[in-house]
């Protein structure tokens, strides 16, 4: 691959304009997997994204000019790394564009730094907070009730989601440019996100069910039926506590404490078990 | 069981190595969720032979962390660490001294969790050290050499792989010298009391944790219907 | 506190949504800038992250304070955010004094000094904050609802 075989082929008009092509496309989106390789506290993934994108600059440009694209992508950026990659494909078009001389400089850096705040926005809730609890409580579920292959559901579940939207992010990202915001918005992923919110609610019960099942029928059973209403009990007590900002650490070692003082102090009162 | 100290620290060494690279997947490369500990620890556990164990032990930890979420430029704790160092010490006290039991698993946990947050505090000793990365990014713009600019990601991945396996690795060993020194000194009430702590405390907890991350109070009421439905379900099905 | 004030230079994104949104149950998200309304893209943008259930609104400046002072919204709990300090000085002073602000994020630059890895701010911004603490506001540094608030008044008073 020439970094200028593009510019050297002209069988038509528009063939003498700059393209990157579908290799480098794939050189960027196996590079996208990388994305938060080397985040840093002053530019977070500046150097993530400039690393991504360099296979289609060194395709567009030389010299200075390559200086200059380097540098305008090691600017501040910060979104979902996900997401980024239909951000990435529109901005390899809007580079094309630019080095076809369509567009300026200013609109692509004005175009990421717009974008990536909502693409943040919708990556996290819709990832980070929704699908991840919903596919890792099904699994969760699955491993209680011995399924040994529920990690795989949930590895299957999640990297649907995750590798459609990166695959088809970029390309319909370089196909639209600019315009990648309306294909986002047909998606709607924000309205899936507070649905998937129900599903988890389900799968954590569920969860919840076998879990109080399963500890009322262990040997270390204290009691029969008792004991099923003492853990509900709990588990509305820590989810209180956990509600009023005290950390899961600290109730960790807090219910634990508490549960040997109680056991070893009962028995050393009343005997039940032998040293 | 006759196993020598050598094939321990051939274990350990594995887990650690596999368990730094599982890691990585956490921020640095692919993100496809092999890091989260549902996946991480039953993957040790396979290899130790001990899928079963790492599976209910996987499942555990994943509840306890469910609601730490990395959005923007705030750091979570390392739940990731925290569940390749439980996992490990487990299943290599399983496997080289041969007990494996709730009470194991409880001490585990106990032990294991400050990981969490001394990973915490590595992310974000990496993340400073990575500013140096930053400012090669832009020598490399300035010089005009696109091939320097690519080589920094893999070394932001090596240096953060070095660091969480040798976290990986110590935690390892202090949790596995807290095992062996503890786990004998108990007698009976103690083991009980620890088993009621697997039994109950830690998925009591993590149900409670997982709760958290549900967002809809009309959700939340679905949990309880879901919840008294599998348990009394469990029991009719059964029969008297 | 409602309404909820906040510099956060990225506005809407993760921490919003995934975080301040339920913690805040909130109900309505207003934006205070002048450039933000003029920016179809942008706008489109927060409308599609921003659940459908949420009100949102971005007014200039001058406007949003006097919404804001003349009790438009009732008892909604909203968000009110900015692009910057100097943004909310300006909203501050335009009619609508606020006892309380949250400083989410101000990315670094090279006249900023570091406070947390989220907010850097420079000897102006400062200035102008130490203006509204003495006139009684608290001004405090958080990202997340999770994370313990920084007090900017203590922590400028350690440095010294």
């Amino acid at each position: 691959m020439s970094a200028n075989g593009a510019v050297l082929t002209p069988a038509s008009p528009a063939a003498l304009e700059p393209r990157v092509g579908r290799i480098t496309l794939l050189r960027v989106l196996w590079r996208s997997f990388f994305f938060q390789s080397a985040c840093n506290y002053e530019r977070m993934q500046n150097v993530g994204f400039a690393f991504c994108i360099l296979p289609a600059l060194t395709r567009l440009y030389q010299g200075e000019d390559l200086k200059r694209a380097m540098a305008r992508h090691l600017e501040f950026f910060n979104s979902h790394p996900y997401m980024t990659d239909a951000l990435l494909g529109a901005t390899v078009r809007m580079e094309e564009d630019l080095a076809a001389g369509r567009t300026t400089e200013d609109r692509i850096l004005s175009f990421k730094a717009t974008m990536m705040g909502p693409m943040a926005a919708i990556g996290d809730s819709f990832f980070w907070a929704s699908l991840k609890p919903f596919a890792a409580a099904l699994a969760v579920a699955g491993v209680f009730s011995d399924v040994p292959w529920a990690p795989l559901v949930f590895l299957a579940l999640y990297n649907m989601f995750h590798l459609i939207l990166r695959v088809y992010g970029l390309f319909a990202g370089y196909r639209m440019g600019e315009r990648v915001f309306e294909k986002l918005y047909q998606i709607d992923l924000v309205q899936f996100s507070d649905r998937s919110h129900y599903f988890a609610g389900v799968c954590i019960g569920v969860s919840g069910g076998l879990l109080v099942d399963r500890a009322t029928r262990s040997e270390a059973a204290l009691g029969q039926n008792l004991e099923a209403v003492l853990l509900i009990a709990l588990v509305l007590i820590m989810f209180q506590l956990l509600k009023r900002k005290i950390t899961m650490i600290w109730l960790l070692y807090g219910f634990t404490l508490l549960c040997l003082v109680m056991i070893l102090g009962l028995n050393s009162f009343f005997p039940l078990i032998e040293r | 069981m006759a196993t020598t100290s050598l094939e321990l620290l051939r274990d350990g060494a594995l887990l650690t190595l596999v368990g730094g690279a599982l890691a990585l997947d956490r921020r640095g490369a692919f993100q496809v969720m092999v890091s989260q500990p549902l996946v991480l620890v039953p993957v040790l556990g396979l290899l130790m032979g001990q899928l079963e164990t790492g599976l209910w032990l996987g499942a555990t930890v994943q509840l306890l962390w469910m609601a730490s979420l990395i959005v923007g430029a705030s750091v979570p704790p390392n739940e990731t660490l925290a569940a390749a160092v439980i996992g490990a010490a487990v299943l290599l006290y399983g496997r080289h001294f041969g007990v494996v039991d709730e009470t194991v698993n409880a001490l585990a946990v106990l032990a294991g969790a400050p990981v969490a947050w001394i990973g915490r505090w590595l992310d974000i000793r990496l993340e400073r050290e990575n500013l140096n990365l930053c400012m090669r990014a832009d020598e490399a713009a300035r010089a005009g050499t696109p091939f320097v600019l690519a080589r920094l990601p893999a070394l932001g991945l090596l240096r953060t792989f070095l660091a969480e396996s040798a976290l990986i690795a110590v935690g390892t060993a202090v949790t596995m010298i807290a095992l062996v020194v503890a786990r004998p000194l108990l007698g009976a009430p103690e083991v009980k009391a620890f088993e009621v702590v697997g039994f109950y405390i830690l998925p009591a907890l993590g149900l409670a944790v997982a709760m958290t991350t549900v967002r809809r109070r009309r959700a939340l009421l679905l949990s309880a219907g879901s919840f008294l439905l599998v348990l009394f379900g469990i029991r009719f099905l059964e029969g008297p | 506190m409602n309404p909820f004030y906040r510099v956060d230079n990225r506005l809407v994104h993760g921490q919003i949504i995934a975080t301040w949104m339920p913690h805040l149950r909130l109900q309505r998200i207003l934006i205070a800038s002048d450039a933000v309304p003029n920016n179809p893209l942008q706008m489109t943008m927060f409308r599609m992250a921003i659940p459908q259930q949420l009100q949102f609104e971005a007014l200039p400046i001058k406007n949003a304070a006097r919404a804001l002072a003349a009790r438009t919204y009732g008892n909604e709990r909203v968000l009110v955010l900015f692009e910057s300090v100097t943004d909310a000085v300006r909203l501050f002073n335009g009619g609508n004094p606020f006892a309380f602000l949250n400083i989410g994020n101000v990315h670094h630059a090279a006249d900023r000094r570091r406070f947390t890895n989220a907010v850097y701010l420079s000897d102006a911004d400062l200035e102008q904050l130490k203006g509204l603490m003495d006139r009684g506001t608290r001004v405090e540094i958080r990202s997340l609802p999770t994370e313990t608030p920084i007090d900017l008044r203590l922590a400028l008073s350690e440095v010294r």
